[in-house]
């Protein structure tokens, strides 16, 4: 990684640490947003990470019953701590330490999710397919989205058929493939 | 004899709306070949039959190609072919200096197939793949859009993915469905044969066939 993609980088999640601090829900969707805008123009599936981590947090601070729960004060304090570790990590190019925090991050929200989550998809499920989602409106196909998001292809498929995408991705004409079409299945 | 090559996309589209059948149909009804690359297979089958959400979907195209109604078509040539279509289609647009990697293994082998197989046409649900073999600039438009004034394009490799696609025609899952529905594959629904036949279509767009709103419109005024 080059030094101003890495600064850029640590600067990302020194923001998503403070929104999530904040109870900035919009501004943590709108990281989430980034970071799969990211991971997409570098290729880099690790920084996926970081979308499921500000949708799965902006989530849960939608769910009053999470926040509400026992659980909620010792799972924000570690997430803010551990989010500032990924930074540091990054920071001082202990890539291996980096990547541990944020495998550990993400467990910890499958864990919250699993245990106080009344959904059978979890939220870091959902996640994926937000980013896959983001993804593919910044040009991925959708095998691409899949790939670098980790959401399931039909999954994404059916989520993006329910956005206003597929207004945009008009090529030839219905009328002209429908003739064409018929004119290959008639010869 | 129609030759169909089918991505990930439109054949996940047509399992998971009940619309298999219709591949059946027209594979009869046209002695038609329709073929995959074998990273297809690994798509549509050998990864979501793992996932007990997707696993009837795969089954049913795991039974499509038992049945031989679509088959896998495989040379060392299409590795070659796939990696020169992917570096050509990823090297097109560029952001930050950078290029854009649009497409995945699944939809370059694809093409490659098509041009291998000298295919009739290419059966595509996703839009990434329609617009840079249809309509590379209208995708130059909706990328500029997102990316502000960052994006460039490579007008030689632009050039050279054109020539290697050349003549490649699009179809979607949509467009076979009617196909089969003019030659009667919705006639047992008797009075409710066009409606049946709507339905579809309304269907295939809900499970990712990327169709607009003034399309869904067109198909609703199709009589049969």
């Amino acid at each position: 990684m080059e030094e101003n993609e890495k600064e850029f980088l640590v600067h990302k999640i020194r923001d998503l640490k403070d929104h999530f601090a904040k109870g900035d829900i919009a501004s943590l969707k709108s990281s989430g947003g980034d970071f799969a805008e990211l991971a997409f123009l570098r290729q880099e599936k690790e920084l996926v990470d970081f979308s499921i981590v500000a949708y799965s947090l902006a989530k849960f601070l939608e769910k009053p019953y999470i926040l509400e729960s026992s659980e909620w004060k010792d799972f924000s304090l570690k997430t803010a701590h551990d989010l500032e570790q990924c930074a540091i990590h990054l920071e001082h190019d202990q890539l291996k330490e980096y990547t541990e925090q944020l495998s550990a991050i993400i467990s910890e929200i499958n864990k919250i999710s699993f245990y106080l989550g009344r959904f059978t998809t979890s939220v870091v499920e959902k996640a994926r397919i937000k980013a896959g989602a983001q993804m593919y409106a910044h040009g991925a196909s959708l095998g691409k989205a899949a790939y670098l998001s980790g959401a399931e292809k039909d999954e994404l498929a059916k989520y993006i058929s329910e956005t206003r995408l597929p207004e945009k991705y008009l090529s030839l004409s219905l009328a002209e493939r429908l003739k064409k079409a018929e004119e290959l299945f008639e010869s | 004899m129609v030759s169909l090559v089918f991505d990930s996309s439109s054949l996940i589209a047509v399992s998971e709306t009940c619309n298999i059948e219709v591949l059946y149909f027209l594979k009869e009804r046209t002695r038609g070949n329709f073929l995959i690359a074998p990273i297809v297979k690994d798509e549509i089958i050998l990864h979501p039959i793992k996932v007990k959400k997707f696993e009837l979907s795969a089954v049913r195209l795991k039974k499509l190609l038992l049945d031989g109604v679509v088959s896998v078509i495989s040379s060392h040539l299409l590795v070659k072919e796939t990696r020169e279509i992917m570096d050509l289609a990823n090297g097109i647009f560029h952001v930050d200096g950078k290029p854009l990697k649009l497409v995945h293994d699944g939809e370059a082998a694809s093409i490659a197939v098509f041009s291998f197989a000298k295919a009739d046409a290419l059966v595509v649900d996703e839009k990434t793949t329609r617009l840079l073999l249809e309509a590379p600039f209208k995708m130059r438009e909706t990328l500029q859009s997102e990316y502000e004034g960052k994006l460039e394009i490579n007008e030689d490799g632009l050039k050279k993915f054109r020539e290697k696609t050349k003549g490649i025609f699009v179809l979607r899952s949509s467009e076979l469905v009617a196909m089969a529905a003019k030659k009667g594959f919705f006639k047992n629904y008797r009075t409710s044969e066009e409606e049946a036949f709507r339905a579809s279509i309304y269907a295939l767009r809900q499970a990712g066939c990327s169709l607009t709103s003034e399309e869904l419109k067109e198909y609703e005024g199709i009589r049969l």
